[in-house]
């Protein structure tokens, strides 16, 4: 916890520059940031909340509503990674993204309103707000799994970690969440 | 009986007798005896030469024998001969009314088998007029079975009746009681051609039963005629049963009988028993009699070698309306049987002849007895007079010849007897005037001597009275002598005296000076013991003195003991407020567990209220990472927004990481307080193990108390044992102080004693000398 505080405050000098992105834990290895512009709400929500649904894929877990919004969950770990969550996790957290409407009749799971959709993407940990200049962002390289590339923008070198760079819209339109 | 015949042989016995040839010891036997002896003698008279042959074997017998053969012959005769006489009388009598009596039961039975077959006669006719056959109407209305059950019910009502049946012209049956009985075809049957014959109804002669039958077939027929044209129709035939008319007849005949049914062909058709067919005698009756051709009621005793029998004959005599059957019946009885009653009479008469003739031979022999005993008892005394033994007298009872006989014989034998009593006496006197004379002189000659031999006597004995004891008289012989003898005795008494004496007064010298020297030591010895008591006074003073001691220590030692039993006491004390000191303590250490514990149970308070602390941090990390979120959707606008929301979110992360380090604390308390608590526990149990150890200390005080109070009353009673001691000891020097004046007594007393016998010494001497004046040893 002490090292998660140090963090915050290395990140913090160059904070006001560059664009600020939401950071988590992808898996215990893995950390990743998405763009703050492509999330919605990050929230916690109980898991008795979350109704399931057949014939859908494993990664998806179900429905919930949010400010009278119904929209989708998925287990982003287990989607692109193919490491699914523990099953007695009591609160979920939840990283709500959005995505532009005209990308609704490709992909029927994401529900649309204000020309937004909205998709609830499950993390094991959030982490916080980082920022960065946007030119620090380089390719990917070295290997990544096969779900995990089509939905990496890039990476980010920080200190002696890489920081993964995913794409939002890249995963709500991934192949894997359609339905069977 | 001859009398004059028999008096002269008895007199040649008395004469015999008199003469010496009897043997001893005659007058002790027994009249039985006596009578053998006379017979005896009788034998050797007639041998002699004096008695004549010519008297014949009557004289020989003795007069009993005689008397008693007259009175048997007289008595027994008669008896046996009316009883002979009245058996042969009366036995042909009964002979005669058995024979009757056997003839008029035969004829009974005859009669009574005509009257059966008669009956049966008639019970044929009454068949032959059966409507049921006879009458043409009848006939034609019943059927086969009808009939056959009609004649089977008539068979079965009837127990005479074995089978009956009705047979046509033919021969052929038309209705039966048992299809068995009858052959299907009978038309050559002996009755049925006489039918054809006669018309009329027949009987058939007994047939012997056929192959595997036991019984002989009694058959009867009768011809059956239309009761209207009078045609004969048919024939009924029935079958007797044997049995039946075999259990009539047996009724009649009596127990042990044979009674035998035979038909006009000769032919034993029925007997009462089963081996009756076998007896001889109704097998060859008609050879032996020839009562079946003469037909007349006989009975005669026969016997055909299987013992005879009384035989009994009887014709059967039907009525005259009756066909004639011409049977016989015969009648057997074992002759043992039917003379029963002549043997009883003839058992009855011998034993009544027997019984009479002995009676009449036991009264003949008492009263010959009683008749011959008297002139026996005369003979046998006579006998005796004539040996000398005139003391013998007879006794005599009543008045008659044989009574004076004997009286005059008593008074012969009385007079002799007195004749040598007056003889005897003058003799002795005699005798006794010639001793007299006799006596006189010896008496003179007899003085003389005797003062003769007195004066030797005193001459010899005169030296004695000096004292000179060794002197004897001489021994002659007579009275004299027998004095001196005694004084010689006296002296030798008085010498043997005087010895003694002289020893005993040399022992009691002897022993008095024995006697001196002991009473002499006595006295040292109890002066010695005086001495040793004092010694011994000393001895038990030391050791009452050291009783003495031996109770002072046993007192010290008894208040060492109190004051030992007293610190014990004080120790179980201490022991009890140490006791109470250590409950205190658990119960503190209690108490401060239960703080402990509380204490414990705050700090998890503590950690509930920083998770929630924690949580609320987390909330608002959230709120801020939101806030940041709609500050970028703001874009320039909110910049500034976007900067107190990432301060915020700092402040939360500060916040959480602060609740991290309290968690922390907060275990490291808990920990702390769990040690402590065990620490607790292990106090308290600790705690607890001092309290037993305390209290154990506390019972081994108690028994340090117990054990020294025991070693006081222990003490205490040894003290008082050595007072009782001290005591004890002193009472001891008292009688030892007596014991030493009784000892100085003994020695005075000794010393008495031997003065004494100083005195005595000197009577035994005086006593000494007395006894030397005696001489009692001769002087060689």
């Amino acid at each position: 916890m002490n090292a998660s505080v140090l963090a915050h405050r290395s990140i913090q000098p160059e904070g006001t520059a560059g664009a600020s992105c939401l950071s988590f834990q992808l898996n215990e290895q893995t950390p990743a940031i998405f763009s703050m512009h492509q999330v919605q709400e990050v929230i916690v929500l109980p898991a008795q909340q979350i109704t399931p649904m057949p014939n859908m894929p494993s990664c998806v877990l179900g429905l919930s509503t949010r400010r009278s919004r119904v929209m989708w969950l998925v287990d982003l770990a287990h989607m692109l990674l193919s490491t699914p969550l523990p099953s007695n996790i009591r609160n979920y957290n939840v990283v709500i993204i959005r995505v532009a409407q005209r990308l609704q009749q490709q992909n029927m799971l994401v529900a649309t309103a204000h020309n937004q959709a909205l998709l609830g993407l499950i993390v094991p940990t959030m982490k916080g707000v980082v920022r960065f200049p946007p030119d620090s962002i380089q390719t990917p390289k070295g290997h990544f799994a096969p779900n995990l590339a089509p939905c990496l923008r890039g990476c980010l070198l920080q200190q002696d970690e890489m920081l993964l760079v995913l794409d939002a819209e890249a995963i709500a339109r991934s192949p894997i969440l359609q339905s069977s | 009986m001859a009398p004059n015949t028999e008096f002269p042989s008895q007199l040649n016995n008395l004469s015999a007798a008199s003469g010496g040839s009897l043997p001893d010891g005659m007058d002790s036997s027994s009249y039985s005896s006596q009578d053998a002896r006379a017979n005896q003698q009788y034998a050797q008279s007639a041998t002699s030469p004096t008695s004549s042959k010519g008297k014949g074997f009557w004289q020989k017998l003795t007069l009993r024998t005689k008397v008693l053969a007259l009175a048997l012959s007289l008595g027994v005769a008669p008896v046996v001969g009316v009883g002979g006489i009245g058996y042969f009388f009366v036995q042909q009598r009964v002979t005669t009314q058995v024979t009757e009596t056997r003839e008029t039961t035969t004829t009974d039975i005859a009669n009574f088998t005509a009257e059966f077959m008669d009956a049966r006669f008639q019970d044929l006719r009454t068949f032959s007029q059966l409507s049921m056959f006879a009458d043409a109407k009848v006939r034609e209305a019943t059927e086969v079975a009808d009939r056959n059950a009609f004649l089977q019910e008539l068979v079965e009502n009837s127990p005479l009746y074995e089978d009956m049946a009705v047979v046509d012209l033919q021969g052929n049956p038309v209705a039966v009681s048992n299809p068995d009985g009858i052959p299907s075809n009978v038309s050559q049957n002996d009755w049925f051609q006489n039918i054809v014959a006669t018309q009329d109804i027949t009987w058939v002669q007994p047939r012997a039963p056929r192959a595997g039958g036991l019984e002989f077939a009694l058959i009867g027929a009768a011809p059956i005629f239309d009761s209207t044209t009078g045609e004969m129709l048919y024939m009924v035939r029935i079958r007797l049963d044997v049995q039946e008319l075999k259990q009539r007849v047996s009724a009649f005949a009596d127990e042990n009988t044979e009674v035998a049914l035979i038909d006009a062909n000769e032919q034993i058709f029925l007997t009462n028993t089963e081996e009756g067919e076998n007896n001889p005698i109704l097998a060859n009756l008609s050879n032996a009699v020839s009562w079946l051709e003469d037909r007349e009621v006989q009975a005669s005793i026969l016997n055909q070698g299987a013992g005879p029998q009384l035989t009994a004959y009887a014709p059967i005599i039907h009525d005259p309306g009756a066909p004639q059957l011409n049977w016989s019946v015969v009648s057997l009885v074992d002759t043992s049987t039917a003379f029963a009653a002549s043997r009883q009479l003839l058992t009855t008469v011998l034993l009544g002849t027997g019984i009479t003739a002995l009676l009449v031979a036991a009264i003949a022999t008492l009263v010959a007895t009683r008749t011959t005993l008297p002139i026996l008892q005369i003979t046998d005394s006579v006998k005796r007079l004539g040996q000398g033994d005139f003391r013998t007298r007879i006794d005599t009872q009543g008045e008659d010849e044989i009574a004076q006989l004997g009286t005059n014989i008593n008074l012969m034998a009385s007079q002799i007897q007195n004749l040598l009593v007056k003889q005897e006496e003058s003799v002795q006197q005699q005798i006794s005037a010639q001793a007299q004379v006799e006596r006189a002189e010896e008496e003179r000659q007899r003085n003389e001597v005797l003062q003769r031999e007195l004066v030797q006597l005193l001459n010899e004995m005169e030296e004695a009275s000096n004292g000179n004891l060794t002197v004897r008289t001489e021994l002659t012989a007579g009275e004299i002598g027998i004095i001196g003898d005694v004084f010689n005795a006296i002296i030798e008494n008085l010498r043997t005296i005087v010895v003694q004496v002289k020893q005993a007064t040399g022992q009691v010298n002897s022993s008095i000076d024995e006697s001196e020297g002991a009473i002499q030591q006595l006295a040292d010895e109890a002066l010695a013991q005086m001495d040793e008591i004092t010694n011994t006074l000393n001895s038990v003073e030391q050791m009452s003195t050291s009783i003495q001691d031996v109770a002072d220590n046993a007192r010290q030692a008894a208040e060492v003991a109190q004051v030992a039993s007293n610190a014990a006491q004080d120790s179980g004390t201490a022991m009890d407020r140490t006791v109470d000191s250590i409950l205190d303590l658990r119960s503190t250490v209690a108490e401060t567990g239960k703080k402990v514990k509380q204490l414990g149970e705050s700090s998890q308070q503590i950690s509930q209220v920083v998770s929630l602390i924690n949580e609320i941090a987390m909330k608002t990390n959230l709120l801020a990472v939101n806030a940041s979120i709609e500050a970028a959707h703001a874009g320039e606008e909110g910049q500034g927004f976007a900067v107190v929301a990432s301060e915020v979110g700092q402040l939360a992360e500060q916040s959480a990481a602060a609740t991290k380090e309290i968690e922390q604390i907060v275990k490291n308390i808990q920990m702390g307080t769990r040690d402590v608590v065990e620490a607790m526990e292990r106090g308290t149990t600790q705690v607890v193990e001092g309290t037993q150890l305390v209290q154990e200390t506390k019972q081994g005080l108690g028994q340090i108390v117990e054990v020294s109070q025991q070693i006081d009353t222990l003490l205490q009673s040894i003290s008082k044992a050595t007072v009782s001691q001290a005591e004890t000891s002193q009472t001891v020097t008292q009688l030892m102080q007596q014991i030493t004046q009784a000892s100085k007594r003994t020695s005075e007393s000794s010393r008495q004693v031997a003065g004494t016998l100083h005195n005595t010494v000197e009577v035994a001497r005086e006593l000494e000398s007395a006894v030397d004046q005696f001489k009692v040893k001769t002087d060689a």
